[in-house]
């Protein structure tokens, strides 16, 4: 009887130890950060809106519809996202066609020569919970120059297998540093630009995307 | 568009413009050197090209940044060579073709716009070269009113294709140069009533091979620019029965036309150019359908159409 509880007990304290192991380590598993995931963007819930001061009075507004690219990003935001973004010129939207033509046209993004503006980061900066400072070069009219977006990271959902990850972005800049000169030394349109964009990403097999 | 923005734009090439052509056709001792009425014009038209579109784009990069820029640095370069063209005036047949397949070629080599092949370039180059042809020609048998006012009306109608092109500076440029090209006019017709000519004879003078070569190389010019950056309802039959026009000119000079003189046969002739203008203006604006658009853009409709 001594014998056997003296075996029961080892087999007690032999399965405890291999128990708290297979927790310990499945506890380890679940620590490490999340792998960074190729989130590709939905254009369809993706848009990038800009406003400029016009004469001098109201601010307009006014949006590109067609943005595109990809984000990658790990869901528990341990590293900063990494944009690669373009926007096709010709989807732009202020609401009048006329105005939309003029905005096309050569005297502002010149949709002939350069039909998108593209976006990439280059570096980033925590400033909070899910919130990012990201440097980056935007390439529009050709030239290219370095700007910084306010990025807040506005929600991640999904299961292992694939997941949704949007991010909101604010980018101020001057409109001059790319060429674009036309209406600012008479007044008729400002310099300063404030870009919004909302984006909304995918990740998954290749296949579904 | 301020009255401010037109004023620079539009005013101060019209002003550097009549600082070049009136004392060129006006002051009698002045007019008679050698070159400088012939070439006067020429310079007005390419430095109101120039200034305009500094006064829209500021000064253009070198190489240019956009494609359409190179047309201040060519009509830079119609400045210098509008005084050694004039010089060659009266240097007969082989000057004229000289000159004639050497700007069609520079010019259709320099401007290179989007979605130009290389077709589009020797039409151009074409285009420039006919057009001298016949510019030339008519300078040498033709009052300076005649010209200078089809050119006004040719480079204003160019004006009115560019803003429903959605081109603003293109617009603005046109617009100077159809400024300048009435100020050619308005002196043209001052000469014609108030000054005499070295032979006492009381005649507008003509605007020489300079004049003819700017105007060769600018109206096709714009038009190819305007063309290329089209974003509207502007097809290039538009901008070609405009930008043709001026070669309409010609016609007058045939023979069993060139004899006429006086103000009537000048309508007439200014007539002959307006023929393909009104055609052109008269197709964009019947091809334009008028409504305001207050709604959104198509895309906007596709995403609606789709459900989203």
């Amino acid at each position: 009887m001594c014998i056997h509880s003296c075996r029961f007990g080892r087999y007690l304290v032999v399965a405890a130890l291999m128990g708290s192991g297979l927790v310990a380590a499945f506890s380890q598993e679940s620590k490490p950060a999340a792998k960074v995931e190729a989130f590709q963007l939905d254009p369809v819930h993706c848009m990038a809106l800009f406003r400029v001061h016009h004469q001098g009075a109201g601010q307009f507004w006014g949006r590109f519809n067609d943005v595109t690219g990809t984000v990658l990003y790990p869901r528990d935001d341990s590293v900063a996202p990494e944009f690669d973004v373009k926007v096709a010129v010709n989807s732009i939207d202020t609401g009048t066609t006329k105005l939309d033509r003029t905005l096309m046209g050569p005297d502002f993004f010149n949709a002939v020569e350069f039909n998108t503006l593209s976006f990439k980061s280059t570096g980033a900066e925590r400033i909070g919970e899910r919130r990012w400072k990201v440097m980056g070069d935007l390439v529009m009219l050709g030239k290219k120059q370095p700007v910084v977006a306010e990025v807040e990271v506005t929600g991640v959902r999904g299961n292992p297998v694939v997941a949704k990850a949007g991010w909101e972005a604010v980018v101020e800049l001057k409109r001059s540093d790319f060429d674009m000169n036309w209406g600012i030394d008479n007044g008729a349109l400002g310099d300063d630009v404030r870009i919004v964009i909302g984006l909304e990403g995918e990740s998954g097999p290749p296949a579904k995307r | 568009m301020t009255f401010g923005q037109l004023l620079l734009t539009i005013g101060l090439p019209t002003f550097v413009g009549a600082i070049l052509i009136v004392p060129a056709w006006l002051v009698p001792r002045v007019r008679d050197i050698s070159g400088l009425a012939g070439s006067a014009l020429g310079v007005a038209l390419g430095m109101a090209l120039v200034v305009a579109f500094m006064a829209e784009a500021g000064v253009p990069d070198l190489p240019p940044a956009q494609k359409w820029h190179m047309l201040p640095i060519i009509a830079c370069g119609i400045v210098i060579l509008c005084p050694v063209v004039a010089i060659m005036d009266g240097s007969g047949e082989i000057g004229r073709w000289l000159i004639s397949i050497a700007a069609g070629a520079i010019i259709g080599w320099l401007a290179v716009f989007p979605n130009m092949d290389i077709l589009g370039r020797i039409l151009l180059g074409v285009w420039v070269g006919v057009s001298f042809m016949v510019l030339s020609w008519v300078s040498h048998h033709r009052r300076g009113i005649t010209v200078t006012l089809s050119l006004t009306i040719v480079f204003a109608a160019l004006a009115i294709l560019c803003f429903h092109s959605h081109f603003i500076t293109l617009t603005l440029i046109n617009g100077a140069l159809a400024a300048t090209a009435g100020v050619g006019f308005v002196s043209a017709l001052v000469a014609e009533v108030w000054t005499l000519d070295k032979e006492g004879k009381r005649r507008s003078i003509a605007i020489g091979w300079g004049g003819a070569f700017a105007a060769a190389s600018l109206v096709p010019l714009t038009c190819f620019c305007g063309w290329a950056y089209t974003i509207g309802d502007v097809d290039w039959i538009h901008w070609a029965l405009v930008g043709a026009a001026p070669t309409m000119l010609g016609l007058g000079e045939l023979p069993g036309l060139h004899h006429r003189h006086g103000l009537g046969s000048s309508f007439v002739r200014v007539s002959m150019v307006c023929i393909p203008v009104a055609l052109g203006l008269i197709l964009v604006f019947t091809g334009v359908s008028g409504q305001e658009e207050p709604e959104g853009s198509h895309t906007n409709i596709e995403m609606m159409e789709y459900g989203y």
